[in-house]
């Protein structure tokens, strides 16, 4: 009981660490998401109706971006991961600190959500900003809308773990963004939805059910836009979930094999 | 020649028939090894001759394929998390993603991780900082320091809970001859504080001038333990290095 309370003061002491971290570079990241969300809103909102798409495609692309900001900030965690993880390993101090290993990697698994979903939270002011009544936020079950984007971001957390832990060097990185992230994400319903792909790709549609990125997808813009022409909230809600578990246990086992750990 | 002059006392950790392989490579075959309370020990060897492994095993980081490490009497294996909160570790490079915070934030940080709170803690760092000399650095980031500093910030960092062994690992590595010799004097100050120290080096004036005791490995091997006179005295040379090279131009027949 000891231990356990020893541990998890440390735990919780290094999301402080984390968050103190996170919030020196808040007001940047925040930037980079407003510039990102005006730039793809304004597109999408403004430019893409001209071209015949409809008028809700704003709003669509805004409920995108709210699954997206964690998958955009990946790119930076597996770096710093993999970084730290190569050549003198400075992350091995932490793993000296009186903490369990499964302790050890979820607090790299949290540190990376707490600072995706403070990006994710900028989306809606922005997107709100740019598109005006376009985005009706009205109806928006926030109760259910905000554990999901936790959840989201956790599972978001732990691929960065998984992918950082897979990775053996820096110059790495970029071919499994390429081959691997990028066409997941692609595919996952960022600019249209499971339905429509089911009637155009029937297949892909078939494959891409193994994609947690549809799942996420799929669930924000259910929780933002309304159920109807997405897959079922429950289900959304369901699978990203058991995807969130099995990357926590897959970063855990990764991890002590790539770093050797106890 | 564990328990050389000086020394008959009850060994604070004791290393009993370690061994260590990462797949097919062998990185570390029998090693026996006690260190002391108050006793500063050197692992020497060659770059790949397993003194990193074995500091990190000491620190717990890394599990032992087979043998064990006791402490106290009992195996850390035992209770890891209550082994970890009396060491402390000094790694050979830390983290860039730390250097966004001040020197204060990050002991203040590490305080809290070993459990220490409120005035004790304070008081603490402001010991840590005038013993270390880090006042005129303690709101500064440590991005911003020197090499010299940061590694002065590390060994700081490391005796912050004030942790019965310390585990050093090249720690005036890449540093000038002056701020080698600035820490050289911090760790004679942690050693007279009663601090254990494993201290991984392939500096050997470095080794001559802090260690009581060293231990030499040679391909994975505890080649030598005792003193270093002791060692010069068997190698039938008058200095360290004479005797290290001798070691090295035996190579294989070792």
């Amino acid at each position: 009981m000891k231990n356990i309370i020893a541990q998890m003061r440390v735990f919780a002491s290094l999301l402080y660490w984390d968050w103190s971290m996170l919030r020196r570079l808040l007001a940047s990241r925040c930037i980079n998401t407003c510039v990102w969300v005006i730039v793809n809103t304004v597109i999408a909102g403004y430019v893409l109706p001209v071209l015949g798409v409809t008028q809700q495609f704003g709003a669509f692309i805004v409920a995108g971006l709210c699954g997206s900001m964690g998958f955009f900030e990946l790119y930076g965690r597996v770096i710093e991961l993999v970084r730290d993880m190569t050549h003198d390993k400075p992350l091995l101090y932490f793993a000296t600190l009186p903490i369990s290993l499964p302790l050890f990697v979820m607090r790299l698994i949290i540190g990376n959500a707490m600072s995706s979903t403070m990006t994710t939270l900028c989306v809606f002011p922005c997107g709100k900003l740019v598109l005006g009544s376009g985005l009706d936020l009205s109806g928006v079950n926030w109760f259910l809308l905000v554990p999901f984007l936790l959840l989201v971001n956790i599972l978001y957390g732990a691929a960065a773990v998984v992918m950082g832990g897979y990775i053996k060097d820096l110059v790495y990185v970029s071919n499994v963004w390429i081959r691997i992230a990028y066409p997941m994400w692609f595919m996952g319903c960022y600019q249209f939805s499971f339905q429509i792909l089911n009637e155009a790709l029937p297949f892909i549609a078939f494959l891409n059910r193994f994609n947690p990125i549809v799942y996420i997808f799929e669930g924000v813009r259910a929780l933002i836009m309304g159920q109807q022409g997405f897959l079922p909230i429950e289900q959304c809600f369901f699978v990203t979930f058991v995807f969130c578990i099995v990357f926590i246990v897959w970063s855990v086992r990764l991890i002590r094999r790539r770093l050797d750990l106890i | 020649m564990d328990d050389v002059e000086g020394y008959k006392k009850d060994a604070l950790l004791e290393i009993r028939s370690v061994n260590k392989s990462y797949g097919s490579l062998q990185v570390l075959t029998d090693i026996n090894l006690k260190l002391y309370r108050g006793e500063v020990l050197a692992l020497l060897g060659v770059n790949g001759a397993g003194k990193t492994t074995l500091s990190s095993l000491i620190a717990a980081v890394h599990p032992v394929a087979t043998g064990d490490i006791v402490y106290q009497g009992s195996s850390i294996y035992h209770d890891i998390i209550a082994y970890r909160s009396i060491i402390g570790y000094c790694p050979q490079k830390i983290s860039d993603g730390s250097g966004m915070m001040t020197v204060y934030d990050q002991l203040w940080f590490t305080g809290q991780f070993f459990g220490i709170t409120g005035h004790v803690l304070k008081d603490r760092i402001d010991d840590i900082l005038k013993s270390f000399s880090l006042e005129e650095v303690s709101d500064r980031r440590l991005g911003e320091l020197s090499g010299g500093y940061r590694q002065r910030f590390a060994l700081a960092r490391s005796v912050i809970h004030l942790p019965h062994i310390v585990i050093l690992d090249e720690p005036t590595v890449a540093l000038d001859p002056h701020v080698r010799r600035q820490l050289w004097n911090y760790i004679k100050q942690m050693k007279s504080q009663g601090v254990s120290i494993v201290l991984t080096t392939h500096y050997l004036d470095e080794a001559e001038y802090l260690a009581d005791r060293i231990c030499v490995l040679f391909h994975g091997k505890a080649f030598f333990t005792g003193t270093a006179q002791e060692w010069m005295a068997v190698s039938g040379t008058s200095r360290l290095e004479d005797a290290f090279l001798r070691m090295l131009s035996r190579g294989d027949d070792i």
